[in-house]
């Protein structure tokens, strides 16, 4: 059993979690508010919320890139604010537009976050052999990154979020762009993670991804978490039959899909 | 391995396979250099030979004065043509066939043998520059014949010689420095070398920060438990080795052109390099801090900009701040402030004269020492701020 599941099965918890920015143009601008919700091991919590519904800007809080106007959090029972290097041990972050770096070869590039999460020598060697293995790369692993396709890219992306082995998987939009078999080599690797007791929270605007990946939904709109809970309790909650209907009904877009 | 260690290495695997980079390091100041010094080997050679041209000259009749005239001018490397008339000279000259003629009309000898002056006219085009070095030839043989002339004047009427120049200066060089180098390359290759410190590191420093911003590969770094103070660093670390690599390439080049000793550079050169072991370590002691003040300064910069072309917006306007004190450089030895030790309380133009000295094997310690005292705590602060700037999630996260 793992040490953060000893001491706290919530891996991810939040408590009226807040960000808030002035822009020029836009004045001062809420981008999260009061966000509250909690992630165990195992288990996939989805962000589902339209672009530019505050996703991204939960997850780089949590992920320490941004630090919360108000409110707390923890990852792995480490505050984020108060223990933003332990946060960061602790997780691993994807994204479709996180490019590579296009003049290292894929071995290199784990080698290097490798490194930089404190792994070495032997064990560094065979956590990328193990990953270059797993995820079908070895074919490629030492052209240069500017060379791939986007699907092999993508693998790199995977392989280097998982080079430390983190606990706490952050996922955003990670199959935005990508073609219907690289999105499902991604869905799968997401759920080969969780089987192995991780905690991932998915970040998308897609309802099937949701529909098959998701334990537990948090439905953000303009900053704002709606409702959470079950696909089923978030059916019996607004009454709709399915989950994209749930979704429109607890943002207030319900009046228009029943039109 | 330190974080800051991993960082710097890959940064510069990263640098020494861009050929962007590799060019700035490498192919731009050898290049440049020795593009220098053919363009000046060339123009200097070429004005050694204006000294030995063709002059043309309008002889209506040949006398023992104008032939004694012409003789030392053919003395003196240079070869006379005639011409049948100043119309014709005019003429060759507005067309560019002629450069200067001399019109040896009558009276010339008369007027010396009769003991009077006599003004001898030289057609030329004041715009042409070898005309004009002709000209000066011209001048200094006419003064070894107006010595002669005079001098038996004199010694007719017994008088010393020596009286023809009563008062005349005897130039008395005093070494100041251990060597020696050509006044050319004392002024210009301490703004080569400086300039290619910056543009060293200018190639790349938009690259590693707004370059990260823009690919959003900054946030895998930012999200790794490195603290950001050591990604600044270990990008810092990087950037002001191509800022060095790119000195050394400029100062390795003049040395590879002074030890092929070609033909051409040989006027450049006539003084030697005065560049021994002693000035390139005096020479590297100011650049060290310079180059850490321009790689910090400029990851700075970079930190600013949403992406590279802003970045290098940015890096352009900062070049100017470079340039000025270096090109000032060139032109400070014609001040009074060359002497005073203020020039070293002046970033830049401080390392730049540390260099000029060094040029001349002249080591002032203070002047040293406040180079290299000054660029520190500059580029300590530089380091301070662009450290600081990485830990602003509101610079980072300009996207």
């Amino acid at each position: 059993m793992r040490k953060a599941e000893r001491i706290n099965p919530r891996m991810v918890r939040t408590e009226s979690l807040s960000k808030s920015f002035s822009d020029p143009k836009r004045g001062d601008v809420k981008a999260v508010q009061n966000a509250t919700f909690e992630a165990k091991p195992g288990q996939i919590v989805g962000l589902l919320g339209k672009n530019g519904a505050g996703k991204s800007t939960l997850l780089r809080m949590l992920s320490t890139v941004l630090t919360p106007t108000s409110g707390r959090a923890w990852v792995n029972d480490f505050d984020i604010v108060e223990k933003p290097t332990e946060v960061r041990r602790s997780i691993g972050f994807m994204s479709t537009s996180t490019a590579l770096y296009g003049r290292m070869s894929p071995r290199e590039i784990l080698n290097y976050f490798g490194e930089l999460y404190g792994l070495q020598g032997a064990s560094l060697k065979s956590k990328v052999e193990e990953l270059i293995t797993r995820l079908d790369i070895g074919s490629y692993a030492d052209g240069l990154c500017d060379k791939l396709s986007t699907g092999q890219k993508q693998r790199v992306n995977i392989a280097r979020t998982l080079v430390h082995d983190p606990q706490v998987l952050f996922f955003d939009e990670p199959t935005s762009g990508l073609d219907v078999v690289m999105s499902q080599d991604v869905m799968r690797f997401v759920e080969e993670e969780r089987e192995r007791g991780k905690t991932i929270i998915y970040c998308t605007h897609i309802m099937s991804e949701v529909e098959r990946l998701c334990d537990h939904i948090v439905c953000i709109h303009d900053g704002e978490l709606k409702g959470q809970g079950s696909i089923e309790e978030l059916k019996a909650q607004t009454g709709e039959t399915s989950l994209e209907k749930a979704f429109l009904h607890v943002v207030g877009y319900n009046r228009e899909v029943v039109a | 391995m330190s974080p800051i260690l991993t960082v710097f290495r890959k940064e510069v695997r990263e640098m020494l396979r861009d050929k962007r980079v590799r060019s700035a390091m490498f192919i731009g100041p050898v290049f440049s250099v020795a593009l220098m010094f053919a363009l000046f080997g060339m123009i200097f050679s070429s004005i050694g030979k204006a000294t030995k041209t063709t002059v043309h000259a309008i002889i209506p009749h040949h006398d023992a004065a104008t032939d004694s005239f012409i003789k030392a001018l053919e003395k003196g490397g240079m070869t006379v043509k005639e011409l049948p008339s100043v119309a014709d000279a005019e003429e060759k000259i507005k067309k560019g066939d002629v450069r200067l003629a001399l019109d040896f009309g009558p009276g010339m000898e008369a007027a010396l043998s009769g003991n009077q002056s006599f003004k001898l006219p030289a057609y030329f085009d004041p715009s042409e520059q070898k005309a004009q070095i002709a000209l000066g030839v011209i001048e200094k043989s006419m003064d070894g014949m107006n010595e002669a002339i005079v001098g038996k004047i004199f010694e007719a009427k017994q008088i010393d010689k020596a009286m023809l120049k009563p008062l005349s200066v005897e130039r008395k060089e005093v070494k100041v420095g251990e060597t020696n180098s050509s006044e050319f390359l004392v002024q210009l290759l301490p703004y080569l070398i400086v300039i290619w410190a910056f543009y060293g590191a200018m190639s790349s420093a938009s690259d590693l920060v707004a370059g990260e911003k823009e690919r959003q590969t900054l946030e895998t770094l930012l999200i790794s438990p490195v603290a950001r103070r050591e990604v600044a660093l270990g990008k810092l670390l990087a950037l002001a080795l191509a800022s060095f690599l790119a000195t050394a390439s400029s100062i390795a080049t003049i040395f590879l052109f002074y030890s092929l000793k070609l033909e051409f550079l040989k006027p450049l050169f006539e003084k030697g390099l005065g560049l021994n072991f002693t000035g390139v370590l005096v020479i590297f002691v100011a650049l060290v801090p310079t180059t850490m003040f321009f790689a910090s300064a400029l990851i700075a910069l970079s930190s600013f900009a949403r992406n590279t072309r802003e970045a290098q917006t940015y890096l352009a306007q900062g070049s100017i701040l470079v340039m000025l004190p270096a090109m000032f450089s060139q032109i400070i030895g014609f001040t009074d402030f060359a002497q005073s030790r203020m020039v070293y309380a002046i970033p830049i133009l401080n390392a730049t004269n540390v260099i000029r000295n060094a040029l001349v094997g002249k080591y002032d310690a203070i002047g040293i020492a406040m180079t290299f005292g000054i660029g520190t705590v500059l580029a300590l602060i530089a380091m301070a701020w662009s450290v600081r700037l990485f830990n602003r999630e509101t610079i980072l996260n300009r996207i």
